[in-house]
């Protein structure tokens, strides 16, 4: 199953131009669609995020 | 998501049934389960919940129902061997949107000997089907996310629904679900479990850092605020119990007032009792009359078939003769034999006629085959024979009336003892003094619980505002701290950063939570006036940020508790079209006698509703014979895409599809 449309664009309007903020929270939210741990995701944004 | 194939084995009366829902192409997504009561329709919807979330919803009474395995098979263990195994299983396979298909099974195994039926071992198996490969889904939380990812328990009620019990519909405590089962329905819920994971993760990863690289002040002020945190995490949790705590007791203030209040209308149900009863003696009447006039119709049609082929060769040979002029219409044959002897005109009595005239009177006498008298006889019989060849023409005619009459009559008489049936429970169902008092006696407990949560709620509110300030305050130091730190500086960001990505979250969490509901509430009023019957009887629909429902009159009074039980089942399909359309979610649903508590005026809109809600899900009706009523077969008849007609037998179900 996708990630409710209206989530996404809620999510878009209010990350506006920090792409980076948009793509973390989608990720998240699929991991969790896909019933997967969140920990390894969030680290791996959190690298990403250092990296910037 | 629609479900495609039920296969039951041995649960209570449904002993060996599968039923498979294909669409017929051309057909709508509809399917109807017929049977008489006490046959299994209920027990049908038993099985599903059963399997997907491991209880049977759908039981009148929970406390008094027998064992789940089938009476008749644990009963012939007992007369065969005496003691034996009995496996139940119930499986259910679902097709979703993205053409994924799931198969739950729910399989228990009982011990059965001559005294108990007792359960030794049970079993819940999900498998998975890509298209390609058939995978087994063994982890519990999985399978349990994979149910509430399609049909969450908590809002099961709203796709599994019994027309018969839906007093309890809008409920307190019916109600205490919906909020999660709209967060699981809205994906809500994911943006909170993201919110919360990103909360653990400031807390056990980031958190620690802070203390072990961090002064003393810092390691001092990030323990506060991790505190405060807490405990406005605690708080927010002992909200949840109160609202809860109040709820419940809100729903048992309900139950006691029913009690207490339930015989007000006594004497208006005796009323209704007495007419339900001179009713059913006016049908039955009617009934014996219809039946009389049967056996009569039969006799008389018995008798009129016997002797088609006489009466339709002798009118035949009549008219042929009268058109031949073979019948002596007005010339009488003896006069004409008297002529020829005498020779004279018997008119004019003219003697020794011309041997013209003789001719002609000799070829007229050839032609009579009969005498006037016969003639005339047969004449006469010709309208009785036209009549009798019309009655059999209108054979056909006659007959559809006198059984359609007799139909409606058995129907009307069979939906009024129903009725007749429900008002005796309702009689007997009706407190005795003792009851009521100790309803009085715990509506005063239940009220004063009610009024100890909203005072403890209230109080709860202000110590988050307290922590909240404080934590304000706390995180501002701390910051302050973090970015005069050059090594921490790293982590500060860190932080800032979950802390927007959670803000982002939390905002839209709300937004979403709130405009579901205002959807909700707006598409509930609208599908709700769509389907009554009678106008302006309603002014608006309100549900408030627990789902607690208010239906307000056109004084702007709330008439919830006083709506008519067709009303009320009226508003609970309102509600659950209104929540699926919101939730873009087009679960099936599953309507248990969906008719039974709609009146005649109503149905015509209910069931037009139903087949409009066909076109983006499936629908599984159940009807008894008297709800399947002409006016409902009407509207269904040539659109559904299969029928199955339960009949029960021997203790046992069985299962014909029409």
């Amino acid at each position: 199953m996708a990630i409710n449309k209206k989530i996404i664009d809620k999510i878009k309007q209010k990350t506006g131009t920090e792409t980076d903020k948009y793509l973390a929270i989608i990720e998240l939210l699929k991991t969790v669609d896909d019933g997967k741990q969140l920990k390894k995701p969030i680290e791996k944004m959190l690298k990403l995020f250092d990296s910037i | 998501m629609r479900i495609s194939n039920v296969t039951i084995r041995n649960f209570r009366q449904l002993k060996d049934v599968n039923i498979n829902f294909r669409r017929v192409e051309g057909r709508k997504d509809l399917h109807i389960l017929y049977a008489n009561n006490g046959v299994g329709k209920t027990n049908f919807l038993n099985a599903i919940s059963w399997c997907l979330y491991g209880e049977e919803s759908h039981l009148r009474n929970q406390h008094t129902s027998l064992f789940i395995p089938t009476n008749t098979v644990v009963n012939e263990i007992r007369t065969t061997t005496g003691t034996g195994r009995i496996e139940v299983f119930v499986s259910i396979q679902i097709t979703t949107d993205g053409s994924e298909d799931y198969t739950f099974k729910r399989t228990e195994t009982y011990n059965v000997n001559s005294d108990e039926v007792t359960l030794i071992s049970k079993m819940f198996d999900v498998q998975h089907y890509n298209g390609s490969s058939e995978n087994p889904i063994i982890d519990e939380d999985e399978q349990r996310q994979i149910i509430n990812k399609y049909l969450p328990q908590e809002i099961s009620n709203f796709f599994f629904f019994d027309g018969e019990q839906l007093e309890e519909f809008f409920s307190a405590e019916q109600l205490v679900n919906v909020k999660d089962g709209i967060q699981n329905l809205t994906q809500a819920s994911y943006l909170k479990k993201v919110s919360s994971y990103l909360d653990t993760y400031l807390k056990r990863e980031l958190s620690p850092k802070i203390r072990e690289m961090g002064s003393d002040d810092l390691r001092n002020t990030e323990q506060i605020v991790l505190q405060l945190s807490e405990s406005i995490e605690r708080e927010k949790i002992n909200i949840g119990i109160y609202s809860k705590q109040q709820k419940e007791a809100e729903a048992e203030v309900e139950k006691c007032s029913k009690i207490i209040h339930g015989c007000d209308s006594l004497p208006q149900i005796q009323q209704d009792h007495k007419k339900l009863e001179e009713k059913i003696e006016l049908l039955e009447k009617d009934k014996k009359q219809k039946e009389q006039e049967i056996i009569v119709f039969a006799k008389e049609y018995f008798i009129l078939f016997n002797y088609y082929n006489s009466i339709s060769s002798f009118r035949s040979y009549i008219k042929n003769e009268m058109g031949q002029g073979h019948l002596p219409p007005a010339i009488d044959k003896n006069l004409l034999k008297d002529i020829l002897e005498t020779k004279t005109c018997p008119v004019c009595q003219t003697q020794h006629l011309p041997a013209s005239s003789i001719e002609h009177i000799e070829n007229l006498l050839k032609k009579l085959s009969v005498s006037s008298n016969a003639s005339a006889i047969l004449n006469q019989t010709v309208p009785v024979l036209d009549s009798l060849v019309e009655k059999l023409s209108n054979y056909k005619k006659t007959k559809t009336k006198l059984f359609g009459d007799y139909t409606r009559i058995t129907e009307e008489l069979t939906s009024t003892e129903e009725k007749l049936q429900k008002t005796e429970n309702y009689l007997k169902s009706i407190p005795d003094a003792d009851s009521i008092a100790k309803a009085i006696e715990n509506k005063r407990i239940f009220q004063k619980l009610i009024e100890e949560c909203i005072g403890n709620v209230a109080v709860t509110k202000r110590n988050i505002e307290n922590f909240e300030a404080e934590l304000k305050r706390a995180t501002a130091k701390r910051d302050e701290l973090l970015s005069s730190s050059k090594k921490l500086e790293a982590i500060k960001k860190k932080i800032d950063y979950v802390n927007s990505l959670n803000s982002i979250l939390e905002e839209t969490t709300q937004e979403v939570l709130d405009e579901c509901r205002i959807e909700i509430q707006e598409q509930t009023f609208k599908i709700f006036t769509d389907l009554l019957s009678k106008e302006d009887a309603f002014s608006k629909v309100e549900i408030d940020s627990d789902y607690s429902f208010q239906v307000f009159d056109k004084f702007g009074q709330n008439v919830l508790g006083s709506c008519s039980a067709a009303e009320t089942v009226l508003l609970a399909l309102a509600f659950t079209l209104a929540l699926q359309n919101v939730s873009k979610r087009d679960a099936l649903l599953f309507i248990d006698t969906p008719v039974g508590r709609v009146d005649l005026d109503n149905r015509k809109n209910f069931m037009s509703t139903l087949l409009k809600a066909t076109d983006s899900r499936q629908v599984i009706l159940t009807f008894t014979p008297a709800e399947y009523s002409e006016g409902v077969k009407a509207i269904l008849c040539n659109e559904y895409s299969s029928m199955y007609n339960l009949r029960f037998e021997d203790g046992i179900t069985e299962i014909k599809k029409q």
